[in-house]
């Protein structure tokens, strides 16, 4: 069922038993799980059905630290959320990513990957990401043009990557939700603030606002905040009405601990003969690709932490413009035509160089992207600025860390170090990889992957919420997606996002069966 | 894939396979040739200012190795403790091939001018800066 909120009178009262906000990857992933079940679901979506740049313009904000995206452009606010320019990549997490790492400070899940692992197939259907086989060995022999580069997986092994098409959410799930008796998907709804109970243990109901000046109130047995770790921090720290440090905030951790994965070219790999590498290789239409990944032996023995290396013919990636630079209008929709003029360019220049007269198959440029460490200046805060619904916009300080360029140094090394004792080729690294300073240059990018800011632990004083994604000290309130991470683990975040999303809806499944 | 790319790329492929095992060959007989100062993969990908610069860094890296003699010996030693003789290419070769491959397995490595390489190679880079 839809419903404009626009629409309804204004201060309607709506209800239901779980309360989902924001109609992303998590949210629609958990409003799936719930279709015909007994009960009513309400999933709130701040935007319509189809891109709106007045309601895109509220996720407008301001940057610091380490240059970013244009706040306006790096999430999409409509229904299917930012699944709308997606690119589709997706790996798993691996098990060194939930333990805790001495060498890395403020490291450590409540879960262990077998706590989610359960979901992942799951979420692989959810992301047509075809058949559930992440083994090297399954994809070789079913690919005969697939050959492993032959190095010691105690130091790097080939980690398998999966492409969706990529799922569009708000194309390929609107109908599922839209026609589902119990799923009432209000459109135009943005919550604008939280109310608690009066010893704020519980939440009675939200708020919701819409530029046809309308306000509704919401109240459901469990809300779920499924925003997006930017709004999910900027929503928990604006209800401050009540608690004046924001909600679920009693610690000074809500916000904290943004991270993305720092990417990044660093360096060219020269073979002694022409290989295609068809295994690692990313063209047209690729369903599965390896990268070459750091062995969590290696990573406590060098003290960094995890990450991969992608290769692309040298010919291909050495004009390649930062993606930080190449991405940085305002409007998303502008983002997205670079990025189509980016590929077609890509695609004419491939070809055309393929049967040049150089051999595009004996260098290739490296490509390292690595989790970053969980860092508490690394953060969302609210801007002196509101947006047209009133709100305090969000101020993104994305910081990182000395360790982080340590890592893609470590990591490109190891590929120089294998790549000799193999007997294939050399490695030369990227000039900044050399140079004094110890932290990674300006124009190291993100992936868009935005990560923590509302992390998991067993304990209040360290993270927001519990193992089960509920927030600490609040019976009710919940929160999806990847905003959970306490680590970044060093692979995209949207499979796991999906994954650790339906274990919040499977544990909420079971809660309201108990309340029956 | 069309015929006619199909014919070429696989040429290609052909051709590149064939190569290196020639290349190597002819290399290692041709007059001009010193494997002890000319590293032979790094000499695929680097032109011999580069070698000369990698070899120059070296030295200034480890002075305790900064001189002909040294550098000969350390290159010629194998891993018995026998010194090859220098005239004899095809046991120079053999030797610096191996001692490069060990290296590497036992990250005796140098990163110079961005290069990641075997101290042997290093090594060889530097006596070649200094001829």
């Amino acid at each position: 069922m839809h419903i404009d909120a626009r629409q309804l009178d204004n201060q309607s009262v709506i209800e239901g038993d779980i309360c989902i906000i924001g109609a992303g990857a998590a949210g629609i992933s958990i409003a799936l799980d719930w279709v015909n079940t007994p009960y009513k679901v309400i999933l709130l979506e701040g935007g319509g059905l189809e891109y709106d740049d007045r309601v895109q313009e509220l996720y407008n904000g301001k940057l610091t630290g380490h240059p970013y995206y244009p706040m306006k452009a790096s999430r999409l606010h409509y229904f299917g959320g930012s699944t709308g320019h997606w690119g589709g990549m997706c790996s798993t997490f691996d098990d060194i990513d939930f333990v805790k790492r001495e060498w890395v400070e403020n490291s450590g899940w409540p879960i262990k990957r077998e706590d989610i692992a359960a979901f992942y197939p799951r979420a692989h259907d959810i992301l047509d990401l075809g058949p559930y086989e992440w083994d090297v060995q399954y994809w070789l022999k079913k690919n005969p043009s697939f050959a492993m580069l032959p190095f010691d997986k105690d130091v790097l092994w080939s980690k398998m990557w999966h492409f969706s098409p990529p799922t569009r959410f708000g194309t390929k799930y609107k109908d599922a939700v839209v026609n589902s008796k119990n799923i009432h998907l209000y459109t135009y709804a943005n919550v604008v603030d939280i109310n608690a109970t009066d010893n704020i243990t519980s939440v009675k109901q939200v708020v919701v606002k819409n530029y046809a000046g309308k306000e509704h109130t919401v109240k459901a047995k469990h809300f779920i905040l499924a925003c997006c770790s930017i709004q999910n921090a900027r929503i928990l720290l604006s209800c401050n009405k009540q608690v004046p440090a924001g909600l679920g905030n009693d610690n000074d951790l809500v916000g904290r601990y943004f991270m993305e994965h720092a990417e990044i070219k660093s360096g060219e790999m020269w073979l002694n003969r022409s290989n295609p590498l068809m295994l690692y290789k990313m063209i047209l239409q690729t369903k599965v690709r390896a990268e070459l990944a750091i062995s969590a032996k290696k990573q406590e023995e060098l003290k960094v932490l995890n990450g991969s290396i992608s290769l692309m013919p040298l010919e291909l990636s050495k004009n390649a413009i930062p993606s930080v630079k190449l991405w940085s209008h305002e409007d998303p929709r502008e983002s997205l035509d670079s990025l189509h003029e980016f590929s077609k360019l890509d695609k004419r220049n491939f070809f055309q160089r393929m049967f040049s007269s150089k051999d595009i198959f004996q260098s290739f440029g490296l490509f390292t992207r690595v989790e970053q460490l969980p860092n508490p200046d690394s953060r969302v805060v609210l801007s002196d600025e509101k947006d047209e619904l009133g709100m305090p916009r969000a101020n993104l300080h994305w910081a990182l860390s000395p360790i982080d360029k340590k890592t893609v140094y470590t990591l490109n090394k190891l590929l120089g170090q294998q790549l000799g004792a193999a007997g294939l080729g050399r490695v030369k690294l990227s000039d900044y990889l050399l140079d004094d300073d110890e932290n990674l240059p300006d124009y190291t990018s993100g992936g868009w992957h935005h990560i923590g800011t509302t992390r998991m632990s067993d304990n209040p004083k360290t993270g927001v919420v519990d193992a089960n994604c509920k927030v600490h000290g609040i019976d009710n309130l919940h929160i999806a997606g990847a905003s959970c991470y306490p680590t970044g683990g060093a692979v995209n975040p949207t499979l796991t996002c999906v994954a650790i999303s339906l274990r919040l809806s499977d544990h909420l499944k079971k809660n309201m069966k108990a309340i029956v | 894939m069309k015929r006619r790319n199909f014919i070429l790329v696989t040429t290609a492929a052909v051709l590149a396979v064939a190569s290196v095992p020639a290349y190597r060959y002819y290399k290692k007989r041709s007059k001009f040739y010193n494997p002890l100062i000319m590293p032979d993969d790094l000499s695929r990908f680097c032109d011999e200012k580069t070698i000369r610069e990698i070899g120059t860094t070296y030295r200034n890296i480890m002075p305790a190795e900064n001189e002909k003699k040294k550098l000969t010996d350390l290159l010629l030693t194998g891993a018995d403790g026998k010194l090859t003789g220098a005239s004899d290419k095809d046991a120079v070769f053999e030797l610096l091939d191996k001692k490069i491959r060990k290296d590497f397995n036992e990250y005796k490595l140098q990163v110079i001018k961005g290069w990641v390489i075997s101290t042997t190679e290093a090594r060889q880079c530097a006596l070649f800066s200094l001829t």
